[in-house]
């Protein structure tokens, strides 16, 4: 009795065509997962300054006083973060000391209110 | 920070992988068959592909939901236009993920559902593309980078190129106009919005960064304020 031949050599065909499937999937699978490895890479080096610490956050307003980060634009994303943790260090010795500092002027007098007083000056 | 950058490459990798099996889907519909890609494996990478986009896209998701510079809750990655950040652009990134969880889950079910049901539901996939990269326009304002916008429009030229392949083979009729002006419209669109929003300055407070955020931005650095 002849053996099925055609039917083996489909199945055969098939496995290699799925086999191809399976390799080619691997490939580009590996692929994205390097490619997501080098455009993490790529946007650290393209958009720096994104390191974020809450504790900084809450002491930004002390460090603000002296020099507002902000209003300074220009200045580079690593002093950015060198002044993030600063102000951190900043945030830590008020909390460890309970106390805020003296203010150094004088506030400002608070708008009144009330409606300015005119005097007719006579009867 | 890990996870910021880790949100930004999965979102990219993902656009690409989307496209890849859009183009792929675009050209199965044809039954186009290359010398070393017959129809058996194109067909079989198209679905491999559109999983390995789920997966990205859930990694993008997760590491966007546990990053803490936004708060961002994971509710907003199934509920469209349920964040402060960016409503508008990450709502448009929900509703693209929606629909890729629609179409995976029900061709995951195909020998359950009617042909029919799949079908329209599948071509409703094909919305999904051009949703999510107006999301990551919109969204990430990283897109001003160079070397991203020649990545976003060779995504764009890829797809183009597969519809207008697959629109040459079809007769000329009504229909074939209407796609064709739809792809042209969309396209010339997507250029508009890219010049006139993300490319221009002050696009991250535009597009709905909170306030605090902002601020956070601008205290952590002077170019990261387009997160």
């Amino acid at each position: 009795m002849p053996e099925p031949r055609p039917h083996h050599a489909a199945l055969a065909e098939r496995n290699r065509l799925l086999t191809q499937t399976r390799t080619l999937t691997f490939g580009i699978a590996g692929g994205a997962a390097l490619a997501s490895l080098a455009l993490g890479t790529a946007f650290a080096h393209a958009l720096p300054g994104h390191s974020y610490h809450p504790s900084a956050a809450k002491a930004a307003p002390v460090a603000a006083r002296s020099s507002s980060p902000a209003a300074q634009p220009a200045r580079h994303a690593r002093s950015g973060r060198r002044r993030a943790a600063r102000a951190g260090r900043a945030h830590e010795h008020v909390r460890r000391h309970h106390a805020i500092a003296p203010p150094t002027h004088a506030p400002a007098p608070a708008p009144s209110s009330s409606p300015p007083q005119v005097t007719s000056g006579g009867t | 920070m890990v996870l910021w950058y880790a949100t930004r490459a999965t979102g990219v990798v993902a656009l690409v992988l989307m496209t890849a099996t859009v183009v792929l889907g675009v050209a199965g519909t044809a039954r186009f068959a290359a010398p070393g890609l017959p129809r058996v494996v194109s067909a079989g990478l198209h679905r491999n592909l559109s999983l390995l986009v789920v997966g990205f896209v859930s990694l993008h998701v997760l590491t966007t939901v546990a990053d803490s510079f936004t708060s961002i809750g994971l509710s907003s990655a199934f509920i469209p236009f349920n964040s402060d950040y960016r409503r508008l652009w990450l709502g448009l990134g929900t509703i693209a993920f929606d629909l890729l969880l629609a179409v995976t889950l029900t061709s995951l079910l195909r020998d359950r559902l009617s042909l029919r049901a799949w079908r329209a539901v599948h071509w409703v996939a094909y919305a999904c593309w051009p949703i999510a990269l107006w999301h990551g326009l919109g969204t990430g304002t990283d897109s001003k980078l160079s070397w991203l916008l020649a990545l976003d429009a060779l995504c764009v030229a890829a797809v183009a190129a597969a519809v207008c392949w697959r629109l040459s083979l079809s007769p000329a009729g009504p229909g074939r106009a209407v796609v064709l002006a739809g792809m042209a419209l969309l396209t010339a669109a997507t250029v508009i919005f890219v010049f006139a929003g993300p490319l221009q300055p002050g696009w991250s407070r535009r597009a709905g960064t909170p306030p605090p955020t902002f601020s956070r931005a601008a205290s952590a650095g002077p170019r990261s304020e387009g997160r």
